[in-house]
């Protein structure tokens, strides 16, 4: 696999992973919300 | 008489000498001098120093293959994977997530920040190093200690040493590295942002993140696993609270033990010849390059992030998205409340500083995905 590759791939995929981590904040924040009963935008 | 003399001399350690060996003790005796007289990450250069003195004492057989004493702490405790893996256990036991649940927005200062691990990999490889290498010298720009030496394990094991305390060196130097480049690339206006304010989070919402976030990111990137795993394993312990004395164990006894197991084994690989060579000396430049890469696109995506939102994000934060925690955090704050007293941007840079090193781990997850496969 060239460098070329690998640079343009690692950097869009660490931006891919660090979305999914701001996904899973939100996610979690949804899920709190409905185990609490407070509505989603008291939490976000 | 004469002869046995000769033989009993043969036996000692002192006709095996030579000048690299000295050079080697004299490096040795420096990280030991820094860690002590200067405080530079004394926990890790202490014993990387102690290692590489022992190393380098001619006859010991510490590092001999399948028999040394140091040998069997480095093939089981880092070759194998144990040793970083746990050591993620306790950072997860030490790292409150709070701060980056309030502002979700700051994780991608995480991901700016490692830029740099991929300019110095494209850099390294124009110089000549393999692609192996060259990844693992990128990985030193995160600025974290124990994914730097997870992935020079798995794919350069012949750098590990430098690589390691080039890693722990630039993290023990992030507060003279980091402010030039700050003030550099920040107008004092800038500097003087103050965030908005921060909502609550929730007790329940700390406890439900290490759970969800495991799941997504092992999806994601399965060779962060041992790592992330261990990561949020050891936040849950921290978050979950019915578990205390496994956090102060995580935290304390186990993360002592396995420091001690990794910075003697890591001195122990850099004998003479191995180490001795200019390659090493270009690890160093590169490694210095990739962590002040990172600062400057660390804090060039929040200009870029602000130019797009209402809510303006205070750029040095941007600083904090390399590894090195807390102190990145710390220089944050010590460089923002120069341009403003009353400006408090430990808590926020905290956000940022956390998600770092999970860039880290994901950007070195991905080096294995690629390199590997």
């Amino acid at each position: 696999m060239s460098a070329s590759v690998i640079f343009i791939g690692g950097i869009s995929s660490v931006f891919f992973g660090m979305g999914l981590l701001y996904l899973s904040i939100k996610i979690t924040a949804m899920i709190t919300a409905r185990l609490t009963g407070k509505r989603k935008e008291n939490l976000s | 008489m004469t002869s046995h003399l000769t033989s009993l001399v043969k036996t000692t350690g002192f006709v095996y000498l030579t000048p690299g060996i000295i050079v080697m003790w004299v490096i040795g005796l420096a990280l030991i001098y820094l860690a002590i007289k200067k405080d530079y990450e004394p926990l890790l250069l202490l014993p990387i120093g102690f290692g590489i003195l022992l190393a380098n004492l001619p006859l010991s057989g510490l590092m001999t293959p399948e028999e040394g004493l140091l040998w069997k702490f480095y093939e089981y405790g880092i070759h194998w994977e144990i040793i970083p893996p746990i050591i993620f256990l306790g950072i997860g036991a030490f790292t409150d997530f709070g701060p980056l649940l309030a502002n979700p927005r700051l994780i991608f200062l995480g991901a700016g920040a490692q830029a740099g691990v991929y300019i110095t990999f494209f850099a390294a490889q124009a110089m000549g190093f393999d692609i192996m290498e060259a990844a693992t010298i990128g990985i030193i720009g995160g600025a974290d200690g124990p994914t730097t030496i997870f992935l020079a394990s798995k794919i350069a094991p012949q750098l590990l040493g430098a690589c390691a305390v080039a890693a722990y060196s630039y993290m023990a130097m992030v507060p003279i590295i980091q402010p030039p480049i700050m003030r550099l690339m920040t107008t004092e206006a800038e500097r003087k942002i103050k965030m908005a304010k921060s909502r609550k989070v929730t007790k329940l919402e700390k406890i439900l993140f290490p759970l969800v976030s495991t799941f997504l990111i092992i999806l994601l990137v399965p060779a962060s696993a041992p790592l992330i795993s261990m990561l949020m394993l050891g936040n849950l312990f921290r978050e979950s609270g019915v578990v205390e004395r496994l956090k102060h164990a995580a935290q304390n006894e186990l993360m002592n033990i396995v420091t001690i197991f990794l910075g003697v084994p890591i001195g122990a690989t850099m004998n003479a010849e191995a180490f001795l060579q200019p390659k090493v000396i270009f690890i160093f430049v590169l490694g210095l390059c990739a962590f002040m890469i990172s600062t400057a696109t660390g804090i060039l995506l929040a200009k870029l992030m602000n130019l797009f939102s209402t809510k303006k994000i205070n750029p040095l934060l941007g600083a904090a998205g390399v590894s090195a925690v807390p102190m990145a955090a710390r220089v944050v704050h010590k460089v923002g409340t120069e341009a403003d007293k009353k400006n408090y941007l430990l808590m926020y840079a905290m956000g940022p500083n956390v998600a770092g090193v999970i860039g880290t781990v994901i950007a070195a997850g991905i080096f294995l995905t690629l390199l590997t496969s």
